[in-house]
């Protein structure tokens, strides 16, 4: 199931296919983005307007800023790409889908500051786009851990509204978490 | 973008940052942070579900809300029915209990997402310490891990007091990640007859809408069965632990079969829990032979046990069979070989247990021939070069089938563990048991032992289980 708009044939009568219709995105801030309708089912959101038969020319995303939609295009313009072409590995005991070529894209394209990092968990919330949200809690999940909890109120800005005391008992009840 | 700058605070003096968390939360600065705090319950769980239970745990003092959060019951649902909707990730460790230099030592091999820890990867009982056991020095089979459920371990302690001619048996059930235990009243034991022990859990009820176990309601069975004294014997003893009475009781189990006396065989196979019942290997009494396989419900039906033929396609006379378990199915391993004897001709069965009726209908999964095998490691190379060489069969033991892939086996090459793909052949290598004083261990396939018992300890659904629920054994002691 590659992509192969090379191999499809498109006459020049408009026939719908699947491969080469088109789908305008709409941002907030009132950018238009063009992709094809393959890639933007990738959001089961979009999927749902677009076979409810409500998508006429553009579907309007009111909670996605511009930059954020760029980026998640190109995420699921990627992944449409790669799907079916690669067969993930079963490995558990040796090693956690090494395999996977898209891994090391993903790797890169969540190299980004935390602002974005979670602009995105919220958009591929409102878009449900799986992959993306696994990917994107996956990254701060592991920015998290390893981390104390200082450590990780320091990283994410969170105020401690413990009191020491308080603080010290929680400790206590989960006493071997933290050994 | 005025928001990159301020991503990372944690390098900033404390003044500044004040000021920086100040002016974020200034309702008139013209651009909105988006940050952890904004994001919603939901979207906060789904970054918490991809914790490890430890870091779970941490973040309950992060702060109230989080607390809050981590805590709700409806979080904890989530969080367990995530660990399992992805099989792929569910972590365990395989624990190999055998004995070195007269000492009791167990080979820890963790997956690569587990999170049982601990020094090296031989050791000796010390992530044991927190029971109250009572070792004796040089005899390394007075503490045993008998049997493994979850995160759970069954502990056998027997102690026996020189004036007295009598053998006590101290069972725990204990959770080495949060060291959490309790102990089942003692039992006597006999210096004579062979007893195996079964541990089986069965959850109270599934949580329907999840489809999955969310709860701590787990009642549990110890059963200790007696060998048969003698051969043809429809009547077994068992002594059997209810959670639910919190008492031992001893009773009969009539088997549809005459069952033998437990011979090394059956020993070393083990008794192996599966969709609430303990199976175990019924032997020939004088030629060894694989017999059958019992299968005992103690839940539903504590008179009566099923009896389960052997595959028909299984390699008769002396090739032990190994008993396991994967993904809720009964599933056994076999070693063979062709007609003509020749080091070429080995090779090891796997069936899995299809359908209990009708005796047991199997279902061969996997074959493997020797010859077919593959490995990058030059000693296992070496070994199978060895064996070709001088025409002895491959040297080969089973230890345990990998509890979340399918086509992966662990098996003992002499004294490496290694993990076999049983649809491509390749080997890899695993771990390392300690050489007894420089000699090797277990030199031969069919050279049964019964001090090498295996089992697997899966992770993290349980632990999140015992740890948010204050316990899955402090609930039990509510039932005793």
């Amino acid at each position: 199931m590659a992509s192969s708009s090379t191999s499809v044939v498109v006459s020049n009568k408009e026939k719908e296919n699947k491969n080469t219709k088109k789908v305008t995105l709409k941002s907030s801030d009132g950018e238009s983005f063009e992709v094809d309708e393959s890639v933007a089912m990738e959001s089961q959101t979009i999927k749902h307007i677009i076979e409810d038969g409500c998508a006429n020319n553009e579907i309007p995303l009111p909670n996605v800023t511009s930059g954020i939609l760029s980026r998640v295009i190109e995420y699921c313009k990627k992944h449409k790409e790669a799907a079916g072409e690669s067969e993930p590995s079963v490995t558990s005991y040796t090693s956690n889908s090494t395999t996977n070529p898209l891994t090391e894209w993903d790797t890169e394209f969540v190299k980004v500051d935390q602002n974005t990092l979670f602009d995105l968990i919220l958009a591929a919330n409102y878009l449900d786009i799986k992959g993306l949200l696994d990917l994107t809690c996956k990254t701060v999940a592991d920015m998290m851990k390893g981390k104390t909890p200082q450590e990780i109120r320091e990283t994410f800005h969170i105020k401690n509204d413990y009191t020491p005391e308080e603080e010290a008992e929680v400790r206590k009840e989960n006493q071997w978490a933290f050994e | 973008m005025a928001a990159e700058s301020s991503a990372d605070l944690s390098l900033v003096p404390d003044s500044r940052k004040r000021r920086i968390e100040e002016s974020e939360s200034d309702p008139s600065s013209s651009y909105e942070f988006m940050n952890i705090n904004k994001l919603s319950d939901l979207l906060l769980f789904e970054i918490l579900y991809r914790l490890p239970c430890r870091w779970a745990l941490q973040c309950k003092s992060v702060s109230k809300r989080w607390l809050s959060l981590i805590s709700h019951p409806y979080f904890i649902r989530r969080y367990i029915h995530h660990r399992h909707s992805d099989s792929q990730q569910q972590p365990f460790t395989l624990l190999l209990q055998y004995t070195h230099n007269f000492e009791k030592t167990i080979l820890v091999l963790p997956s690569h997402n587990s999170e049982f820890f601990t020094d090296s990867t031989n050791v000796g009982l010390d992530f044991l310490n927190f029971l109250p056991l009572r070792a004796r020095k040089n005899d390394p089979f007075c503490v045993e891990v008998e049997a493994s459920f979850n995160d759970l371990l069954l502990v056998r302690n027997e102690v026996s007091r020189f004036s007295e001619p009598i053998k006590f048996c101290e069972y725990f059930i204990c959770n080495p990640f949060t060291k959490q235990w309790l102990t089942l009243p003692p039992r006597t034991t006999s210096f004579v007859t062979f007893v195996m022990v079964g541990f089986v859990c069965k959850p109270y009820c599934l949580d329907k809408e999840q489809g999955c176990v969310t709860n701590v309601h787990y009642r549990y069975k110890v059963v200790r069965i007696h060998s048969p004294a003698e051969t043809n014997t429809t009547q077994l003893r068992v002594e059997i632990f209810s959670s639910e009475t919190g008492e031992w009781r001893d009773s009969v189990v009539s088997s549809p079969r005459g069952l033998s006396p437990f011979k090394v065989e059956s020993l070393h196979a083990g008794v192996v829990a599966c969709n609430g019942m303990l199976h175990w290997v019924n032997t020939d009494e004088e030629n060894k032979f694989i017999k059958g396989f019992v299968a005992f419900d103690p839940f539903n039906d504590a008179e009566r046990c099923h009896y389960l033929d052997p595959p028909t396609d299984i390699s008769p006379k002396h090739f032990a069979v190994s008993i396991g378990e994967f993904q809720g199915r009964l599933r056994i391993f076999q070693g063979g070989h062709g007609r003509n004897d020749a080091y070429s001709s080995y090779y090891f069965s796997v069936w899995d247990l299809e359908d209990y009726s009708d005796a047991g209908t199997w279902c061969m999964k996997y074959r493997v021939h020797f010859k077919d095998m593959v490995s990058e490691h030059s000693e296992i190379v070496q070994i199978f070069k060895i064996m070709e060489e001088h025409e002895l069969p491959p040297p080969v033991l089973f230890l345990a089938f990998d509890p979340i892939d399918d086509e992966t086996v662990f098996l003992q090459f002499r004294h490496h563990v290694v993990l076999c793909n049983m649809r491509t052949g390749l080997l890899k290598m695993a771990g390392e048991l300690l050489r007894d004083r420089g000699k090797i261990l277990s030199e031969v396939s069919e050279t049964l032992r019964g001090d090498l018992v295996v089992f697997n300890v899966g992770l993290c659904v349980s632990t999140i289980t015992a740890s948010f629920f204050s316990s899955l054994i402090y609930l039990w002691i509510h039932h005793l």
